[in-house]
Formats: structure tokens, sequence, C-alpha cells
């Protein structure tokens, strides 16, 4: 469950309240970042952040450092930071932390600019932090790194957190409605007012802006396949993510849901970029991540093939083990699907 | 942390807030100029909107993703908030960036702390404005708690941490150093007994270092009131240094006319300001830029000279 999407677990329901339909500019797949030359798929790496993950010890910035440039080196296009503050899983276990995701992203982008690597959030979490704050350190982010920030958004799920860091765990959704609302009006627009039922907004400024400023900032994802939180997303998000998957099979059900939720808002589908995740066993498996994909490289590259052919534009890999060594090893993978041209 | 240097205090840079758009090139600019001519620390603002009554409103650069990213910027400085206001931040979380901040920059945070002090960003963020001391001391004690325990379990009037947990942290054991940036007697009583360090801001005492004396002496009152021995805590000051081109600097928190001068007048008000106690300055340049950075070199170039001639 290391990095596990915020995917809304139990707490949508149906029979949303219309929000206020986006002002200026649609939402939609021209802010997305293209994938390298050749690709039909972009490749991203979700990167271990947090203790008991799929790097083993603890990984510290060093290490996290060193994962991303060895991805961005072996052609991955993004790298993917799970936003979580402690996890306990199973429930009764020991607390295992997690260092904060922000912060780490912003040391990247810096670390690394001059590189193309898209760096993201899989997905934050806002339940865990201010609105207007959240769009200000997406902002920060995307001039630090000078416009290579993907903001992935979800409701979370994880209660314990929210006790420990004494975050509400109710009204996840309609917090995220009224969230979702400020930050897509601070990108989008620059500014938010929105008296919301749990987040207020009066005259809120996102200054200074990075440079994306004018097509609206960066992309926003959303990380949820639950029929409140896919209205939310057809009107306000530029991707979306699945979760994390077996196979492409699973997916299909998901799709539907999302092309359905598109539709009821007169929303194209076919204009909502779509992510999805899988976990992958390597050699040496840890069993952190669990459901993996198996095989040898040939194998790997055909499972993968299957999320391509079913659409998905950005496929992120949830290596197990995640290290350099391991990274380097994907490599073959990569080649594989990137020689069979843009099919 | 900072290599030891001889000089008689610590001297650090307030990188630009929003006095101007400076993008985050220039910034990394300005943070590695200042760590290559030998500057201690680098500091930025925690604020998200300034709305000064007859003026556009203006904001800077989110404070804790500037403090990660000048933490892989730089090599040696120490960098911190001046000063995070706690009014933003939910307290564990803020101490998950600073232990994150901390593990990035290989130990060189200096953990900042206020009540905040600007009501319009407050209202225009959401953020409640009322009862701000008594929220600031449930949130000082969660932070400062879990920076130094690793856990706490916390139910306060507005703030909760239940078995709380802090980890993982960064390399220095008892974690990052912690700076009270106040006057108020109630917060200094809160905090004198656990920080390290202590910060005013040049506004405070008008930026004339005469007034230094009786405003370091009642901060040595409040460290008695506290139980707390005043020759162990560190004091640190803003100042702010007028350079050419300045543009003069109008803020809601309060004016004060610049310190100019040669190199070797500015030397010598920092060895003033050293004698009357205070260990670390904290320069607010105006105009703040790449060439005003450069242009104080000399003057540490000066102090360093100090410690060669210790009978001076």
């Amino acid at each position: 469950m290391i990095g596990d999407s915020s995917e809304t677990k139990g707490a949508d329901a149906p029979n949303a309240p219309p929000g206020p339909r986006p002002r200026t500019p649609n939402p939609g797949p021209h802010r997305w970042p293209s994938p390298r030359p050749g690709r039909a798929m972009g490749l991203g790496l979700m990167v271990p952040i947090s203790e008991g993950s799929a790097f083993g010890p603890t990984p510290r910035f060093a290490d996290m450092l060193a994962i991303t440039q060895t991805a961005d080196a072996v052609g991955f296009d993004a790298v993917w930071f799970a936003d979580h503050l402690v996890f306990e899983l199973p429930a009764g276990t020991a607390p295992r932390g997690i260092w904060e995701c922000w912060t780490t992203m912003a040391g990247l982008a810096a670390a690394t600019n001059g590189s193309a690597i898209q760096i993201g959030c899989l997905v934050a979490c806002t339940g865990f932090r201010n609105p207007g704050v959240i769009a200000k350190m997406a902002e920060a982010i995307d001039e630090i790194g000078q416009g290579r920030f993907i903001l992935g958004l979800g409701a979370g799920w994880h209660e314990p957190e929210y006790r420990q860091f004494g975050f509400p765990f109710d009204h996840r959704v309609g917090r995220f409605e009224d969230a979702i609302r400020i930050i897509h009006g601070m990108l989008r627009d620059g500014r938010a007012d929105v008296d919301g039922e749990f987040f207020q907004a009066e005259g809120m400024l996102n200054l200074p802006r990075g440079p994306r400023a004018e097509s609206g900032g960066p992309p926003i994802l959303i990380g949820s396949s639950g029929p409140r939180m896919l209205g939310l997303l057809a009107r306000y998000a530029d991707a979306w993510n699945s979760g994390w998957q077996r196979s492409g099979e699973d997916l299909k059900p998901k799709l539907d849901a999302l092309d359905a939720a598109c539709r009821e808002v007169g929303r194209d589908p076919a204009s909502v970029v779509r992510t999805a995740g899988a976990n992958i066993a390597l050699p040496g498996y840890l069993g952190v991540r669990p459901d993996a994909m198996e095989g040898d490289e040939d194998a790997l590259a055909d499972a993968i093939r299957s999320f391509r052919a079913l659409g998905i534009q950005h496929f992120v890999c949830g290596l197990d083990p995640c290290t350099p060594e391991s990274v380097e090893w994907f490599a073959g993978v990569i080649a594989r699907l990137d020689g069979d041209g843009a099919g | 942390m900072s290599e030891s240097r001889r000089r008689p205090l610590k001297v650090g840079v307030q990188l630009p807030e929003a006095e101007r758009h400076v993008p985050w090139a220039e910034l990394a600019e300005m943070a590695r100029t200042a760590e290559g001519a030998g500057f201690d620390s680098l500091w930025v603002g925690d604020h998200l909107l300034y709305r000064d009554r007859g003026a556009e409103p203006v904001g800077p650069w989110e404070a804790w993703s500037l403090l990660a990213a000048l933490a892989t910027t730089t090599r040696r400085v120490e960098i911190g908030p001046l000063v995070a206001c706690l009014g933003f931040h939910n307290p564990a979380m803020l101490a998950k960036k600073a232990a994150t901040v901390e593990e990035i920059s290989g130990g060189r945070l200096v953990l900042g702390v206020g009540a905040g002090w600007n009501e319009a960003e407050f209202a225009a963020f959401g953020f409640p404005f009322d009862h701000r001391v008594d929220r600031f001391a449930e949130a000082f004690t969660i932070i400062r708690t879990l920076l130094r325990d690793g856990a706490i379990d916390f139910a306060g009037d507005y703030h909760q941490a239940r078995d709380c947990v802090l980890t993982p942290r960064g390399p220095r054991p008892d974690g990052p150093p912690l700076m009270i940036g106040s006057l108020g007697p109630r917060v200094l009583g809160l905090t004198l007994p656990f920080v390290d360090s202590w910060n005013a801001w040049y506004a405070d005492f008008g930026n004339d270092p005469a007034a230094l004396p009786p405003l370091l002496a009642r901060v040595d009152t409040a460290c008695r009131a506290a139980g707390r021995d005043p020759a162990t805590l560190e004091r640190t000051v803003a100042l702010l240094i007028g350079l050419p081109g300045a543009r003069g600097r109008v803020s809601s928190y309060g004016t004060s006319p610049p310190l100019e001068g040669r190199p070797e007048a500015l030397a010598d008000v920092l060895r003033a300001v050293a004698r009357s106690g205070v260990a670390h300055v904290q320069l607010v340049l105006d105009p703040i830029t790449v060439d005003s950075i450069e242009a104080l070199s000399p003057v540490l170039a000066l102090l360093d000279r100090d410690a060669r001639e210790p009978s001076r």
C-alpha cells in the first residue's frame, strides 16, 4: 500500500450537487506534458519516500535524488511521490513514517533543473492542507522546476494519519469540492473567491505567478474513481489516475465510469488524460508492493502494453524493489516498449 | 551546519520576498553568490499575500518550497524561515516539513517561528486571526515536542495530535534549532524555556543599533521570568542596509531608515551590534540583488580580519 493513490474509499455518495463551472481556460490535454518523442504512452516512476518502502531501508534524500536521476537517465518521463504523513497498516501495527511530500518535490525540482523529467504528486491529499497554500506550493514548485510540475490531488483515505496530525476525516469529498474550486481558481485565474462549507477564500490571490501563468499553471490530475470525485474531475481536472491496477482488464469499469461522468457535465471524455499505475515485481522482489505484475523484460513489456491498448496515456510503474540498480534493470523493459514505435 | 568562522557574529541575508518579481533562477543565483561571498545563512519570509494600503497586492513564493530548493542549491549556509507563521500551518505538518528540509539540507535548518501579524493574508486564505497567542502556544508545544522527541499525544482547544509520531527525522538527533521571532511577553514566556535563539525584525528597534541594549535587556528580563539563563540564549536581529539604487522599503509592519555607508563603516556597525550581545544578524538589503549581495563581501572580509587581530 506504499504510495497508494488516494482513492476515496467509501466516502462517495451519488447525487452530488452541481458545482460552478470552471471559468477560463478549459481543462484538457493541452496542459499535459508530451512524453518522449515516439511514445504514445508516457512512463512514470513511483519514487520511494517512506519507511518500509520498496527501497528497503528508509530512503534518505540522497537516495531519492539518485533514483530520480537514474529514472531520468533510463528514459522515464516523470517521477511521482506519495503524499502521506504516516502509515498504520495493517491497523494496530507500529506506525511507519514518511518524508513530507512537497518539500521533497521542491528540493528535487531544484536539483534536476536542466532535465525534462516531470515531478508530480500521486496524489496530494487535500485534507492535509489549506487549499490556497496547496495552490501556492504548486505554483512555487512549477517555478523552481521551470514548468515541470504535475499537481495530483485526492481526498485521502487513511484515517490514522488524519487522527495523528489532527485533521478532520469527515466529509472528505465535500471538503475536496471546496478545495478543488479554490485550487482551480488560483491556478487557472490567479485568484479565488469561494465561500465553501469547509474552506473559504476571499480575494485570495496567487502571487507571484510561475512559468505557465498564461496557460493557467501546472496540470491538475485527480486520483479517484468515486462518482462524486469523478464529477468534480470532469469539471476541473486535466487528467485522471486509476490508482494501482492488477492488469489492464481491471481498468475497464473505471474507464467507463470516467467517460460517463464526463458526458454528464458535457465534457468530451477524450479531453481527459488517462493515467494508470501498476506494481511490478523485479528481481529481488521485497513484497512491499502487492498484486505486482511479474516476469522477464518481455513479459513485463507485454503487460504494460495492455494498458497502452486501453488508451492509457501515462503509465506509472510501482517498482519493487525500487533502487537506482532496479531502475537501471527496468531500462530493458523501456527499450522494448520504445521499440514498438508509436503504436 | 555552517563552518566555524571566527568573525564577531554570524551574518546572513534575507532573500527577496515581494519587493519585486524575482524568478527562482535569480533567487538561486543570489543563494550561490551569498554562499560564495562567505555569508553564514539565508532567510526567507513566510507570508502568503501583502495587501498594503495604497499599493497593488503582491505575494511571495511559498516559503517551504523555497527552503527545500535552497537546501539543494547550497552546501554550507544555514537556511531558515524568518519566521514561519504558525497561523498558516498545521503544527504537526510544519514539524514534518521542518524535518524534511533538515534532511534535504543535511542539518542546516534553523526553524524560526512566530504567531503572524498581517491580518489581510489570514483573511484571504481563510485562516483564523483570533486567539493567535493561544493557538500559537498549542502549535509550538506540538512542533517542539515532535522535533525534539519524535512523538506527542496532544489534545488542545485548537490543535490535536493524538499518538502522533514524527518519523523519519533528519541528521541531527535533537532536530533543527528553534528560534522565536517575537517581543510579546506571553509568546516569550511560552517559548524562551525551549528555543535556541531569539530574533527581532529591524523595525522592532527602528533599525537603530543604539536601541538594541534596552531591547536585549527586555529579553534578559523575559528569560529570567521564564526560568531561562539569559546567557544561554542566542540573540539575532535583522538589520536593513541601504545600498546604491535603494528603492526604499515600505511595509505595513513598520518602516525605518536604512543603515548605509562604506564597508568599513558597515563593519563598524556590525562590530557594535556584536558587542551588544547579538550573535547573528540577518541583513535585509535594499535593493536586494545579486550585486548587492556581492557588494557586502568586503564587509565580511573586514569582520574576518578581526579574528586575526584579536587585540583590536
